[in-house]
């Protein structure tokens, strides 16, 4: 009797250890996305004409599942930087914006794959500010990390 | 004597494994959202460097003219997902004058983008032409979803109009 309490116990005291570890072990990976494979759109310092209709592509993956992502296009007339972007690219003067292109659009993903490819078609509109712009994509995991990645383009007549 | 304590014994064992695991969301303590590389400018290049100003915090006094853009930006890192960033422009110091009108940007930004563990603040604030020259105050203020929030603060100079240049 006394050997199956003891028994009850450690399966009780195996219950409360590996239980719990297992519940607050945490996430510590941000997905990753990138437009650096040979099909992934834009590449760096690409030329995008007004009037004209792309197709984004980005590549993205993490350890536990991707939820979301975002693709938004924003000028760069006062040649800010951000953290992620690792080529230099020719730039246009510093001017002020007029009418620049500006997009935000976010897009949920399905059953938290743990890779994934980004593809969105985009329309130039044919009267925004031509200039170097940045085009940035971003993608969050089931956790709530993101990941990030940013495209300086240029817009042409 | 043993079967009198047997119920007991699991009793306590059952209330014990529960509890041990339940106490774990409530009660761990999460830090407040950190702040970092906050930056406030206008347009490239008119960042002044800290040297002449070393009474001034490191990013220096940043300066952006009315009628332009000036930009906002921030790496932010949350225990658990920011729900709120919200941006605060105003003056202390100025009075508006004739055909001046007071500026008090206040604007709470919950974009999907920004609403994860780790977001990069970014944004372009259009200075209106309208508004007295001088020293403003720029504080960034972003909440988790427990409720913690962290504030960083900054200066901007806001002056004239550039002259076109000829």
């Amino acid at each position: 009797m006394i050997k199956k309490i003891h028994l009850i116990v450690f399966f009780a005291l195996g219950l409360i250890v590996f239980g719990c570890t297992e519940t607050s072990e945490l996430d510590e990976e941000k997905p990753t996305i990138s437009v650096s494979y040979a099909q992934g759109f834009p590449q760096a310092c690409a030329q995008l004409k007004r009037g004209e209709t792309y197709t984004f592509r980005a590549k993205a993956s993490d350890n536990l599942g991707l939820a979301s992502y975002s693709l938004g296009i924003h000028h760069n007339f006062d040649q800010h930087t951000h953290d992620d972007q690792p080529e230099a690219c020719e730039m246009d003067a510093v001017k002020s914006p007029n009418n620049p292109l500006t997009l935000l659009n976010t897009y949920s993903v399905e059953g938290a794959p743990l890779e994934d490819e980004l593809t969105i078609s985009i329309s130039i509109p044919n009267n925004v500010d031509p200039g170097d712009y940045h085009c940035a994509f971003s993608v969050t995991d089931v956790t709530g990390w993101q990941g990030r990645t940013s495209v300086d383009i240029k817009i042409i007549e | 004597m043993k079967t009198i304590l047997k119920p007991f014994f699991f009793f306590a064992l059952a209330l014990f494994v529960l509890q041990s695991c339940s106490e774990e969301d409530d009660d761990i303590i999460v830090a407040a959202p950190v702040i970092s590389n906050f930056e406030i400018g206008g347009a490239h290049g008119e960042e002044l460097e800290g040297e002449e100003h070393s009474d001034e915090d490191h990013e220096g006094e940043a300066i952006a003219h009315k009628g332009e853009g000036m930009h906002v930006g921030a790496d932010i890192l949350a225990q658990v997902r920011i729900t709120s960033i919200t941006l605060e422009i105003h003056s202390d110091e100025v009075q508006p004058g004739a055909g001046e009108v007071e500026w008090d940007f206040n604007q709470v930004y919950t974009d999907a983008k920004y609403m994860v563990l780790n977001p990069e603040f970014h944004e372009d604030i259009q200075i209106p032409s309208n508004i007295p020259s001088g020293e403003y105050h720029v504080t960034l203020t972003v909440v988790d979803e427990r409720g913690n929030s962290t504030s960083a603060e900054g200066h901007i100079d806001i002056m004239d109009e550039e002259e076109p240049m000829s």
